[in-house]
């Protein structure tokens, strides 16, 4: 009896040194170092392309592997992702919000405004102690600290960070096949090129172009120097739908609605990508590389197009993909801590595990031995990545990686491993990438408005918001005359456009002057 | 006043089984209804959630003054009430001259088959419906090929705010023409084969008959149905619009109900959306007092 | 009756007939046309046009992909516990409420009557229900899907009228013979009553059955989401927002929408023929003005 004490006295004291002994060790759990079960709530939506073959994050191992190396055990609040803002705004109201949300670009009135409404934390404070590594990259430029931090320095949500811009990801795509059938030699350059192929289609039976669902294609848009929305010029703020060139762009589209080379269905259409597989239509904006990878697949060539212009020596200046290294534009990619979470440091620590070394890896990779192994000390995936238990090939993006998700981003040619099946489809999408007369001068960063501006941007923004876009859609399939156009404008400016308009550029004046902390 | 009083509760405990079982029933009308009016309040108030309701600032009228002055407004009530009457006019009707036609079909077996065939899509969720809907309006498809082989021309049907009430009412029609028949074949099983016989006689034909004698042995029922479809009219169907319509069709498919839905649960703002519901209980009262009045006037018929 | 056969009114019941043939063909057609597309190859699926009576082309992948879904799987067992348990609620709630007011002469039976009726036609709205249900502390939790639908005032009306109908010597015998309400419910009122009870049942059942838009309001746990929901997925949401590359899921989208309609409506649809015959009483009732 004696023994047993003493030895259970002793493997007591083994027992209780052993956090401390690991945490020197490498391999250690990141965030949870007390050796007892830490569990956080987390809301992140399921991705459409998993939710037909598992039903919790918990199943991927993506977040197994996470949890092995932070020593967090995760809930997860996962509506589907048709239902994410409901539940979202649910949650919220209900005042039992998880700990943490994943998706916090959601909430209707912006990430700021949820933190002014009481719901998310200012990470601002706790940052430098527990998120060591996303500071660090946050204060290593003006740039990157505009991007990062809302108005006064608070920092109402943790963003993916790319280490190089992207190329353009969206393209109006060609299939080579069906333009050498019609005797076409090369893409089309300018918008008169557009309209002779169409012509051309159209002619030969086959539905030109499908115009995205609410009738903004930002490609013809540039090419009439407009942005959807607000954008700014020279530090002037626009709203583009009341735009002289929005109206070029809609008589455009609306031409093209009457002569047929606009899908008649664009506003509902379902398995575009096999009617555009079947040659039934000719165009749409499409992820480049997905088209591509989807035609080799299928035994047809996919083409890249560049940005339409009015004329070939036209300057562009509406690219969205190159204009910040702090993306708040991806859904994944934006997370919050709220205001009900007890244990802000673990969570902090959880969010922050994405800008380390190991996290790094996890998110723009995935697990070593499993979908992607070192060759010659450069990570290449093995097949699993691509196929694996009969899941989706996107879905596995998901499945095995933190796709889109908040770290430190690998650009897509890097380690997108949709990119990385072929050279041919890396190609694909840096074509047209070195295009030396587009910029994006006129891109509107995520500024954030004041509690006041807010509630005067909303009150005016929904109304309008509701009339612009039904007015679009009318006057494309001509349901409105554009005769009416000058009405139109009116009624947006009788809907107090202009304050608006002013609300937002208070806030962009204070945003070029924000300078990152010392 | 004491003998009164001692009754009641002598009658109380009389009846104390029956309390006993009205209880919860009445416990969950106070709760799921009455108690629910109590949160109507917000209506009245910029409410924030974080703050609670009686933390949340009063500002009276206000949002039912901005939506009545918004551009919305007089759309979305006029979208009610013109869907209601589409509702009306066809779908109603259409029972009734179906149970009509089907009253005049031999009893049998084929007639039993009729019955049960027409009463499926009833049972048919709303979900699959619009889904069926959607899949049959695209240009490429089933409806498109019936209207290209009339001679029409196709067209995305669901993005035509032209088309969207018809679209809404037909499927309305397929959906419970023969589920509406129910009460009329019952009510006219019930008609005095000897009114039949006389006016036979009297040298009716089939459709004197059904003019005359089994059309007035419908009204009354029809009235009390006419009335109690309007005091619901402002609620009804709004999962079906909220599933079928879209940004270019909400001139003509935005009911009530619908922007209740899209501006307090989708956009979060609570306060504007309760002002907005409670607006349209309102308007629904309104309308279901002057239909039940109008009835009495002319028909004597009515709800009480 | 005395018919008499002339050749115009002979004429006029062949036109009847051929119409009512015509509206139940019609009523019946969609059914058929998706039953067909569900087995069908789903490219032959995509490039059909007009009818379709008889699949073109064979595959059982539609079917595949449905139950292979694990959230069709959950969906459906949840969709039953929704039916079971809610039907059950439903009708206990409804009986209980039924027989009280099918009883005259106790105190408080009109004002409660009315406090019932008036809720038919005033309601304070979508919004403060949301709010209740939020501070009952019932979002998220299956008795929000549940409670909140627990009577339905029609049916209870309905079932209430035929309480009032069963002739009174009956529950007055039972009285002498020392049976509380409760017995007297269970085993006269409820066995008289069966045709409106079965009914009550199904139409409560279907209900439950076709469900959505409350647990779009009230549940954030897909776990706890109704086949339902999931359904209105695959039919309405183009989910994978055109990133994927993977052929199957491509071509087999449009297939998929039709093997999951069929899945989700067929229990029902074999069902409600059996209670067909009692459908009758169970309407007719109700038009009775409460």
């Amino acid at each position: 009896m004696k023994h047993f004490l003493s030895l259970m006295l002793c493997a007591v004291l083994v027992l209780s040194m052993i956090p401390g002994v690991v945490t020197a060790e490498e391999g250690a759990p990141y965030v949870n170092k007390t050796g007892k079960p830490v569990t956080l709530t987390v809301f992140r939506a399921m991705d459409a392309n998993l939710q037909d073959y598992i039903t919790s994050w918990n199943e991927t191992p993506y977040y197994q592997k996470m949890e092995e190396l932070t020593g967090v055990h995760i809930e997860f609040v996962e509506p589907t992702s048709s239902a994410a803002r409901e539940t979202l705004n649910m949650l919220l109201i209900s005042g039992e919000m998880p700990d943490i949300i994943i998706g916090s670009n959601l909430y209707g009135n912006g990430i700021y405004q949820a933190y002014l409404d009481g719901y998310f934390i200012d990470l601002a404070p706790y940052l430098p102690e527990y998120a060591p590594e996303y500071w660090s990259i946050i204060t290593s430029s003006d740039e990157y600290w505009r991007d990062a931090a809302d108005a006064d320095g608070v920092i109402s949500s943790m963003f993916r960070v790319f280490n190089e811009p992207n190329p353009a990801w969206m393209r109006l795509i060609l299939k080579k096949e069906l333009l050498d059938k019609l005797g076409v030699e090369s893409v089309p350059a300018t918008v008169a090129d557009w309209e002779n192929l169409f012509g051309v289609m159209s002619a030969n039976g086959i539905t030109p172009y499908v115009l995205a669902s609410n009738g903004y294609d930002e490609k013809f848009m540039g090419a009439y120097d407009v942005m959807k929305d607000f954008y700014q010029v020279n530090g002037k703020i626009h709203y583009g739908q009341i735009e002289e060139g929005f109206r070029s762009y809609l008589t455009l589209m609306h031409d093209w609605y009457e002569k047929g080379y606009i899908s008649k269905d664009f506003m509902s259409i379902s398995n575009i990508d096999t009617l555009f597989a079947m040659d039934e239509i000719g165009t749409y904006d499409k992820p480049v590389v997905a088209a591509y990878n989807f035609g080799v697949a299928e035994g047809y060539h996919v083409l890249s197009t560049p940005y339409p212009r009015l004329s070939a020596d036209q300057e562009l200046h509406w690219d969205h993909y190159t204009n910040t290294m702090v993306r708040r534009d991806y859904d994944n990619g934006c997370i919050a801590v709220t205001s009900s979470c007890k244990d802000i440091e673990t969570a902090i620590k959880w969010i922050n595990f994405g800008y380390t070394a190991p996290g790094i890896e996890l998110n723009n990779w995935g697990i070593e031995g499993l979908n992607f192994e070192y060759v010659d000390g450069k990570p290449q995936y093995l097949p699993a990545q691509w196929d694996y238990n009969g899941i989706s090939q996107e879905g596995l993006n998901y499945y095995f990686k933190g796709h889109n998700c908040a770290t430190y981003a690998y650009s897509d040619t890097q380690c997108h491993a949709n990119l990385l099946k072929s050279p041919e489809a890396a190609a694909i999408r840096e074509e047209y990438g070195d295009d030396p007369l587009l910029d994006h001068d006129y891109y509107l960063p995520s500024v954030s408005l004041t509690e006041e501006e807010t509630e005067i941007r909303t009150e005016v923004m929904t109304n309008v918001d509701t009339y612009v876009n039904e007015m679009v859609l009318k006057f494309i399939i001509g349901t409105e005359s554009l005769d009416n156009w000058d009405a139109y404008v009116a009624t947006v400016e009788g809907m107090g456009i202009a304050k608006a308009i002013d609300a937002v550029q208070a806030a962009y004046d204070r945003y070029v002057s924000i300078v990152r902390p010392e | 006043m004491a003998s009164g009083r001692y009754r009641l509760l002598k009658q109380i405990k009389r009846y104390r089984y029956i309390y006993l079982m009205i209880l919860p029933v009445l416990l969950y009308y106070l709760i799921f209804h009455y108690a629910t009016m109590y949160y109507a309040v917000i209506a009245f108030q910029n409410y924030k959630p974080m703050k609670g309701i009686s933390g949340s600032r009063f500002i009276g009228l206000k949002h039912f003054i901005s939506f009545l002055e918004s551009p919305y407004a007089w759309r979305t009530i006029r979208n009610t009430l013109v869907l209601n009457a589409y509702m009306i006019a066809f779908s109603f009707t259409s029972a009734i001259i179906f149970a009509l036609m089907i009253n005049q079909m031999q009893d049998g077996k084929y007639k039993r088959v009729v019955q049960t065939v027409t009463y499926m899509p009833h049972f048919i969720s709303i979900v699959v419906v619009c889904g069926i809907l959607v899949e049959f309006s695209e240009s490429n498809a089933l409806f498109n090929d019936v209207i290209a082989l009339l001679g029409g021309e196709r067209s995305s049907l669901l993005s035509d705010p032209r088309k969207f009430r018809p679209i809404y009412v037909l499927s309305d029609i397929w959906q419970n023409v023969g589920w509406g028949t129910i009460i009329y074949l019952a009510t006219l099983s019930g008609v005095d084969q000897s009114l039949h016989e006389a006016a036979t006689i009297d040298g009716a034909g089939r459709l004197q008959r059904i003019w005359h004698v089994n059309i007035p042995a419908l009204v009354p029922v029809i009235v009390v149905q006419l009335i109690m479809r309007f005091g619901q009219m402002m609620s009804i169907g709004y999962e079906k619009v909220i599933l079928l319509y879209n940004a270019s069709t909400y001139e003509t498919a935005d009911v009530i109900s619908s922007y209740v839905y899209r501006r307090g649960l989708y956009e979060m703002d609570y306060s504007y959306g309760a002002a907005v519901g409670l607006f349209n209980s309102v308007i629904n009262l309104i309308v279901l007092f002057f239909a039940n009045t109008l009835s009495r006037r002319l028909t004597e018929n009515s709800l009480w | 009756m005395i018919e008499t056969r002339t050749p115009s009114q002979k004429a006029l019941t062949a036109v009847n007939y051929l119409c009512i043939t015509l509206i139940a063909f019609l009523c019946l057609y969609p059914m058929i046309h998706v039953l067909a597309a569900s087995f069908s190859d789903p490219i032959r699926l995509i490039r059909h046009r007009g009818v379709l009576f008889w699949p073109d082309g064979y595959s059982l992948k539609g079917y595949e992909t449905v139950f292979h879904n694990p959230n069709i799987i959950s969906g459906y067992l949840n969709t039953l516990f929704y039916v079971l348990v809610g039907t059950l609620i439903n009708m206990v709630l409804t009986s209980f409420g039924a027989y009280a007011l099918s009883r005259p002469g106790w105190p408080f039976r009109r004002m409660i009557i009315f406090l019932f009726v008036f809720t038919m036609y005033f309601g304070a709205g979508m919004i403060p229900r949301f709010m209740l249900v939020k501070s009952l502390g019932m979002l998220n939790s299956r008795w929000a899907i549940l409670i909140p639908t627990a009577v339905n005032t029609w049916n209870l009306i309905v079932m209430r009228t035929s309480f009032a109908a069963i002739p009174r010597e009956m529950e007055e015998s039972a009285y002498m013979d020392g049976a509380s309400d409760f017995r007297i419910l269970f085993q006269i009122y409820l066995p008289l009553a069966k045709a409106t009870v079965a009914v009550m049942m199904l139409f409560y059942a279907v209900e439950h059955w076709n469900a959505w838009f409350t647990s779009l309001l009230y549940l954030t746990d897909t776990s706890k989401y109704p086949l339902q929901m999931f359904v209105r997925d695959i039919l309405m949401y183009d989910g994978a927002g055109g990133t994927t590359e993977d052929a199957n899921a491509i071509y087999l989208k449009e297939l998929t929408k039709y093997s999951v309609i069929i899945v989700s409506v067929v229990p029902i649809l074999c069902i409600y023929p059996f209670v067909q015959r009692f459908f009758v009483k169970g309407v007719m009732l109700g038009s009775v003005k409460g």
